[in-house]
């Protein structure tokens, strides 16, 4: 069985992203499954960061530490990363960087600084990259010492080409050598060169010669390496996408007319995305059925989340799949948009890229800091849907099914992912997003709503017909209101109001299937119950496996419905659980805090993690082990 | 006429003011619709948050009633999601220029092709008189404890410089100079936007109807706001900033400046997706017998890798 | 001249030491030669050198600190051995390889 756990890292802009991928190209072609993910500063160009991927036969659920191999593209990644390289693993590094001090590296966190300098002084090392390379070395780790300039030279002369475009093959140098000595056979790092540069000829060329010289470097010096086995994925048609991608596919599947937005990070790449493919053409036979050939999404940057969420509104009124995507500073904003899509009943899709805050807090790093945000939000008893995605399958879907229940139950829809689902990537299999599992659900949508038309019509499930605005004279409005969507005050009026939008969402618990609510994994007879939502799945279903070798038998409770709280399922699932212990990116236990308020269940245990970094498999096998010790709260720290 | 004024009557009560310039406002706009002969299921009117905002309710028409300062946005969506539909934006000083002014800016810069009507009384009339950033510094109205020491926004200035490309000013008494401002505002193509000066009785006792009679006037027949060219920009330039910064004394209502050589927002859509308009994101069908129309692996080819 | 090697076999005189030269920001043993338009590695040399100095009053560009500097900044990180020079190259392809990050 492979496992294989790659971290890649260099400067902010020194080339991190393209070898990320070019390593998830070559595994993917190789046959594996791949989860990479990039961890960056809040920085735009020349601060640590770093790809972490890990590629198995069977799907990675979670990063883990430590590493198998370490790319270190300048000095300041041997110093943060030379403790996440497992004994026997490799660290491909130039020597040039050796004598480099740990206090000379301006861009390094002074925090992070004291503590490699602290613990190189305990080894009695030097505190520079080579007192890291050392101490690497010392415990078993190979180092690979890779001659960049004098290999650049050699590209530059074999390729016969201008050192400009030698220069951006740095990378590549120093990511075929590790991919090699992993035993990526060549060929494949080639072909992942050409996919990753597809139509820049020159480019590739260039790449192309660089591996085989790195690749040519490393055999002559550390010998041919044992070839990895191919994986079982070969000789099909796959997908590589990151959790921002795919939510964009599923609007644009879902049939998302209008997305409005303001950059914010980690949404504004699912916003560029969509932009990247608004405007489709589609074939003649669907042209015909549908009645116009090109399908055309209108994306605005907005000038505020303010605007963003109201201009949403304003589309979904008049008939638009219409969506907006931020984060958790952009939601603060859209507050009372949600009020408003609350009370005049708007069928929106917000999605909410959680990442860590209070605040401006850490902007590119993860959390799931804003479940109770986004359950609470908007002011004035304003239920709402919220679903969170456990992964990128899941976001897929939900980003799909989230449209249909705005529209069917004419509601704002919350979205919920985090930073890490956003930026990771990961391979999918066509069987994975299938088509035939869609449907699309506009609920009481009417075309042509006739005379004495009534928006807020009371009916037994809560939910009115609902006429596009521009289609009959009507009112829409955020003030209380009649049936007829005109404002008042009166005290019944009202009440039928409030309770008009209560019976909507126990319609959306009636409606719903279970696996849309909450899924219980493993052995319902199992000895502790893990309970968390979001990106932690993959992580938690991975470490159950390894818990399991530790001899505990844990099961699952992924809640995937935040609001309404299926409280009646998830009460029964754990009325049967011996232990239970929640799982969650934040500081005040926001799920532990809804189990208790829906379920009464106080969870024995709760592990939580708020460095900002994700959660690791081996993180929640500790947690859960201290749990059983019988910690009540165990914090986990891992990550760089 | 196709069609009475009356058609467009919502039967409500039309809780203002007695005296206050809504009600001329709200006569003008329901003339001006009549005229244009917009059947009222194709009308939007979006209301913001304030005495104005409520012109939302008295309208017959498709309408939407938005959150303070946020009725820009709103009417963009709309607009945006269906672009055949007439979209006017009602709403006050404190609600366009003050909570939204962001978006007042904004508009400017897409000339999305909505109609703005500002209420301009200068004082948040709905909260009880505050000052609304529409009043002069120094003014002291009753519902002030002292005088105003905020200056005051020069709204068609602003419109100007945002780059909406209709820009006039209107009075709420004269109802029929006002009604030919809004048709002519419906009809161009683009974001048009009308200052409409009005007393609000009973909290702004100082910018009343007399003080307003005292200095308003209509721009002559002389005076010519219309940008045809580019070269016609440059020329007419000083005579607009002229009459744009005019407020005083004397203040100028008619056209101030009409810009005929710009894309709408929705026609610059229309150029870089061409289609949008003959299909758009409201009115479209987006699945067959309830399956999606667009299959990832067909779309989204730039994620795809055959192994 | 350019023959002349130090300690270590480097040669002294040479792009990393002359005022032309532009290193590249994160891998400056690679850098843009700014008379001839070219990138040349730290240790070209060519008839155009011209030694580094920080008299004149303009931006530096400290390799070492990643950071621009003024030029009694640059003077005194250049007395600390830092790398220090009139500019940095920036590859222009540089924004594919950078996140949106606020
Ligand atoms: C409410 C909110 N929305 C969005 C962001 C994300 N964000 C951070 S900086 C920025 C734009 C900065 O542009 P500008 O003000 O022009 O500054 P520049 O970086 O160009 O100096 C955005 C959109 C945020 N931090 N908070
Ligand atoms: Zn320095």
């Amino acid at each position: 069985m492979t496992d294989l756990n790659i971290i890649i890292g260099g400067p902010q802009g020194g080339g991190i992203e393209s070898a990320g991928q070019i390593a998830v190209k070559s595994l993917v072609l190789k046959g594996y499954n791949i989860l990479g993910s990039r961890e960056y500063h809040s920085n735009i160009m020349g601060a640590h960061s770093y790809y972490h991927l890990r590629a198995k036969e069977d799907k990675p659920g979670s990063l883990t530490l430590p590493v198998d191999a370490l790319l270190a593209l300048d000095a300041e990644t041997v110093l943060t990363h030379y403790r996440e390289v497992r004994p026997g693993g490799i660290v491909v590094y130039d020597p040039a960087v050796k004598a480099t001090r740990v206090d000379s590296i301006q861009p390094m966190a002074p925090p992070l600084k004291e503590r490699v300098k602290k613990d190189l002084e305990s080894r009695g090392l030097p505190t520079t990259a080579e007192g890291a390379l050392k101490a690497m070395e010392s415990e078993g780790v190979k180092l690979v010492g890779l001659p960049l300039k004098a290999m650049l030279r050699k590209v530059s002369e074999e390729a016969k080409a201008p050192i400009a475009s030698v220069s951006k093959t740095v990378n590549t140098l120093g990511l075929s050598a590790m991919l090699y000595m992993l035993g990526v056979e060549p060929g494949y790092i080639e072909k992942a060169i050409s996919l990753q540069f597809a139509g820049k000829e020159k480019v590739i060329r260039m790449n192309v010669a660089a591996a085989r010289i790195a690749v040519e470097y490393v055999r002559e010096v550390y010998g041919e390496p044992e070839v990895l086995p191919d994986g079982p994925h070969k000789g099909k048609v796959r997908m590589v996408a990151s959790g921002n991608d795919l939510v964009a596919m599923g609007k644009i599947v879902a049939g998302v007319g209008f997305l409005s937005y303001y950059p914010i990070t980690p949404s504004s790449d699912e916003a560029l995305y969509l932009e990247r493919h608004k405007y489709v053409k589609l074939d003649d036979g669907m042209a015909e059925k549908v009645g116009y050939d090109r399908l055309s999404v209108v994306a605005v940057q907005m000038e505020d989340e303010l605007a963003s969420i109201n201009a949403a509104i304003g589309a979904a009124l008049a008939g638009a799949r219409s969506s907006t995507t931020t984060s958790g500073p952009g939601y603060s904003l859209m507050n009372e948009g949600i009020s408003l899509a609350v009370e005049a009943e708007v069928p929106i899709v917000v999605t909410l890229w959680m990442r860590a805050g209070p605040s401006t807090g850490m902007p590119t790093r993860t959390g799931q800091q804003d479940l109770l945000h986004s359950i609470f939000s908007g002011h004035g008893d304003a239920p709402k849907i919220v679903i969170a995605s456990g992964d990128h399958v899941e976001a897929f879907y939900d980003a799909i099914k989230a449209f249909n229940w705005a529209e069917i139950f004419q509601s704002p829809v919350i979205h919920l992912l985090d930073k890490y689902l956003a930026s990771a990537m990961a391979s999918l299999d066509r069987e994975e997003l299938d088509l035939s599992k869609v449907v699309i659900d506009r609920g009481k949508l009417v075309d042509n709503p006739g005379e004495g038309y009534l928006r807020y019509k009371i009916t037994e499930d809560g939910i009115s017909p609902r006429a596009r605005i521009g289609d009959a004279v009507m009112y829409m409005t955020g003030l209380e209101h009649t049936e007829d969507g005109k404002a008042t005050e009166d005290p019944v009026a009202r009440e039928q109001m409030m309770f008009k939008r209560e019976r909507k969402m126990r319609k959306v618990l009636e409606v719903l299937p279970e696996e849309d609510k909450a899924v219980l994994y493993g052995d319902p007879d199992a000895d502790v119950t893990l309970v968390s939502f979001g990106s932690t799945k993959g992580v938690i279903l991975d470490a159950m496996k390894m818990l399991e070798g530790k001899g505990v038998k844990a099961n699952f409770l992924q809640i995937r419905l935040l609001s309404p709280f299926p409280e009646d399922l998830v009460a029964d699932i754990l009325s049967s659980a011996k232990k239970v212990i929640t799982v969650e990116l934040n500081l005040m236990g926001q799920l532990a805090f809804l189990l208790r308020a829906h379920t009464g269940v106080k969870p024995d245990s709760q592990v939580i993690k708020v460095n900002g970094r994700p959660i690791y498999d081996y993180e929640v096998v500790e947690g859960v082990l201290k749990a059983l010790d019988g910690a009540g709260r165990v914090v986990v720290s891992g990550g760089s | 006429m196709a069609r009475s004024w009356l058609e467009y009557k919502a039967p409500a009560w039309v809780q203002w003011c007695p005296g206050c310039g809504d009600f001329g406002i709200l006569n003008a706009i329901y003339r001006a619709v009549a005229e244009l002969d917009i059947p009222p299921e194709r009308l939007v009117v979006v209301g913001g948050i304030g005495c104005s905002g409520r012109t939302t309710f008295y309208v017959k028409g498709s309408n939407a009633h938005a959150l303070h300062g946020r009725a820009i946005p709103m009417a963009t969506g709309i607009k945006l999601a269906r672009p055949e539909l007439t979209v006017i934006v009602a709403g006050g000083d404190g609600d366009l220029l003050g909570i939204g002014g962001g978006h007042f800016v904004a508009l400017g810069r897409r000339n999305v092709d909505i109609t703005v009507i500002l209420f301009d009384n200068a004082v948040y009339g709905l909260t009880k008189g505050q000052a609304a950033p529409t009043l002069p510094a120094w003014i002291k109205t009753k519902a002030l404890t002292s005088p105003n020491i905020h200056d005051n926004v020069n709204p068609v200035l602003l419109a100007f410089s945002a780059g909406y490309t209709f820009v006039a000013r209107g009075y709420a008494y004269h109802t029929s100079q006002l009604k030919e401002l809004i048709k002519t505002a419906v009809r161009h193509k683009g974001a048009s936007f009308i200052d409409v000066l009005q007393p609000c009785p009973t909290y702004n006792n100082v910018m009343t109807n007399k003080w307003y009679e005292e200095r308003i006037y209509y721009v002559g027949e002389d005076y010519d706001p219309i940008i045809r060219t580019r070269e016609d920009f440059k020329e007419k330039l000083p005579a607009i900033m002229e009459k744009l910064l005019e407020f005083g004394d004397r203040i100028p209502l008619g056209i101030l400046y009409w810009d005929q050589t710009k894309d709408s927002f929705e026609e610059r859509l229309e150029k870089i997706m061409p289609g949008y308009m003959q299909a758009p994101p409201g009115t479209r069908r987006i699945s067959v017998d309830g399956r999606p129309i667009v299959d990832p692996f067909e779309v989204f080819k730039d994620r795809v890798i055959v192994t | 001249m350019n023959n002349r090697r130090s300690g270590n076999g480097r040669r002294e005189v040479a792009c990393h030491s002359c005022a032309h030269w532009r290193p590249h920001i994160f891998y400056p043993i690679l850098g843009l030669c700014s008379v001839r338009g070219v990138l040349t590695f730290e240790d070209d040399w060519c008839e155009h050198y011209k030694p580094l100095s920080y008299g004149e009053d303009r931006f530096y560009w400290c390799v070492t600190c990643r950071m621009r500097l003024t030029a009694v900044e640059a003077r005194e990180h250049a007395s600390r051995g830092h790398k220090v020079y009139l500019s940095g190259y920036i590859d222009p392809d540089v924004r594919e390889e950078i996140y949106d990050a606020f």
